[in-house]
């Protein structure tokens, strides 16, 4: 029987069948142990890799692999959920909230699973783009404090926003929300600024009743970009559903429900 | 502890693989113009051979644009399993190559190392800095320990393999191999801090 250090490294060097490198994932997902052997030793293959002569391929590779992606037998993973782990969450988070003294990245845990939603918003709204996240058994231990969880969800909401700086110019956003506490952020880039008395107003969608939620205006005035704060009334969250997230351009006063067109959103409404 | 950077591009990459898994092509472009120079030369390392490492690469992509939603960093960092991925990759391209060239004297990869295409400056540039922390910790083990760890990292053998191969004990290759790996990545932390 291989101890953990076998394990890891022969898993780092990709030496074990499908079978056990499953079994191996899914050990690590749970044992920090085996997380961290894995960590070191994959830190030091990547460094050899760095004692190589670095080298391009040639330009046509990446146009060979996306032809293959676009023919009809290519994986296409849009409807998988995507799990981050934890360890990648407080990372962007630690570069906000450093100095702030939260030693635990502390995330909702409503039930027996802690979740935070986070859903990419595109203005075409075909296109599930929704990823899951799951922490892992650290949080624990600070999962009640709602304090706590609103600072790592406002870390996280902030860190998405300096990244997606990055991203194409074109109308998009996203929105981090915790389920447990029902407050979230949500964040909006490139939108056409509103003329005089229009709004564009955020909802969010009950994923197992479909029941709406109005979530407020986003006060963008004439920008056309911001991330904003938004909290529902108290309801109890339904386990294992997500919600859904859509944004419209109303007219004047606080609809009480969407009237105008929908601007950005995450599934076809 | 990694300093602020490292753990910067670390989530950086980890928020990449994850829209992948949800579908982004421009993630996929932006991973692959940040993993595609070290895993080619990684593949060529391993298949002595630039055409063959292009087209492992190719399928090492399209495993990492299929795969990505099952990515999980409660187990590794992003390049640790792109890398992963990589590498049973191109084992398998090397199995392939045996098979398909049995009964036949094999030249190996070594002999076949010297491909034609020219290293690209820039990334050699900002590789330059890593090489020298990185070279001098592997330059620091014992000769036995250094041959038997590139040969388990680059010549695609397993750790058994090269135990048979130099008459080493399995147990004894395994040690010296973990250890090299802590050295190496001993060497990277040097240099990034």
């Amino acid at each position: 029987m291989k101890t953990k250090p076998e394990l890891a490294c022969a898993y780092v060097l990709g030496e074990l069948d499908d079978a056990e490198q499953r079994a191996v994932e899914q050990q690590a997902a749970v044992d920090p142990e085996l997380h961290a052997l894995i960590d070191d030793y994959g830190a030091g293959a990547q460094a050899a890799l760095t004692d190589l002569p670095a080298r391009k391929p040639s330009s046509a590779v990446l146009a060979q692999i996306e032809r293959r992606l676009d023919r009809p037998t290519a994986s296409a993973p849009i409807s998988h959920p995507t799990r981050l782990h934890w360890a990648a969450l407080g990372a962007m988070a630690a570069l906000v909230v450093a100095g702030i003294g939260l030693g635990t990245f502390a995330w909702l845990h409503h039930g027996q699973r802690p979740v935070v939603v986070l859903a990419e918003l595109s203005a075409d709204r075909t296109d599930l783009k929704q990823l899951r996240m799951e922490p892992g058994s650290q949080t624990a231990a600070a999962a009640d404090r709602t304090d706590a969880r609103f600072i790592g969800l406002a870390s996280l909401a902030e860190r998405l926003w300096d990244t997606s700086r990055h991203s194409p110019a074109q109308t998009g956003g996203y929105a981090v929300f915790d389920p447990s506490t029902q407050q979230g952020f949500v964040a909006v880039r490139h939108v056409t600024p509103t003329r005089s008395g229009k709004r564009y107003h955020l909802w969010v969608v009950d994923g197992k009743s479909g029941a709406l939620r109005d979530a407020g205006e986003l006060p963008l005035e004439a920008a056309n970009h911001g991330l904003f704060f938004f909290s529902l009334p108290e309801a109890p969250p339904e386990r294992g559903t997500m919600p859904g997230f859509f944004i419209t351009l109303e007219d004047g006063a606080t609809p009480r429900a969407p009237a105008g067109p929908v601007v950005l959103g995450h599934r076809p409404f | 502890m990694s300093p602020p950077a490292h753990q910067d591009r670390i989530a950086e990459e980890a928020w990449l693989v994850a829209r992948i898994g949800a579908g982004d092509r421009a993630a996929f472009r932006d991973l692959y113009a940040r993993y595609s120079p070290p895993l080619f030369a990684l593949a060529i390392r391993m298949l002595g051979d630039a055409r063959d490492a292009e087209e492992v690469l190719q399928d090492i992509f399209v495993k990492v644009w299929a795969h990505a939603h099952e990515y999980d960093a409660n187990v590794s960092r992003p390049f640790t399993w792109a890398m992963v991925l990589a590498r049973r990759t191109c084992i398998d391209a090397l199995r392939k190559r045996q098979r398909a060239r049995a009964g036949a004297t094999e030249d190996t990869a070594r002999a076949e190392h010297e491909d034609t295409e020219a290293p690209d400056p820039s990334a050699a540039a900002m590789a330059s800095d890593d090489r020298s922390e990185v070279r001098g910790a592997l330059d620091a083990l014992p000769a036995d320990q250094r041959r038997v760890l590139e040969q388990v990292l680059f010549a695609g053998k397993s750790q058994a393999e090269v135990a048979a191969e130099f008459n080493y004990p399995l147990g004894t290759v395994k040690s010296w191999v973990r250890r090299g790996l802590m050295t190496l990545k001993a060497g990277l932390n040097r240099e990034q801090t």
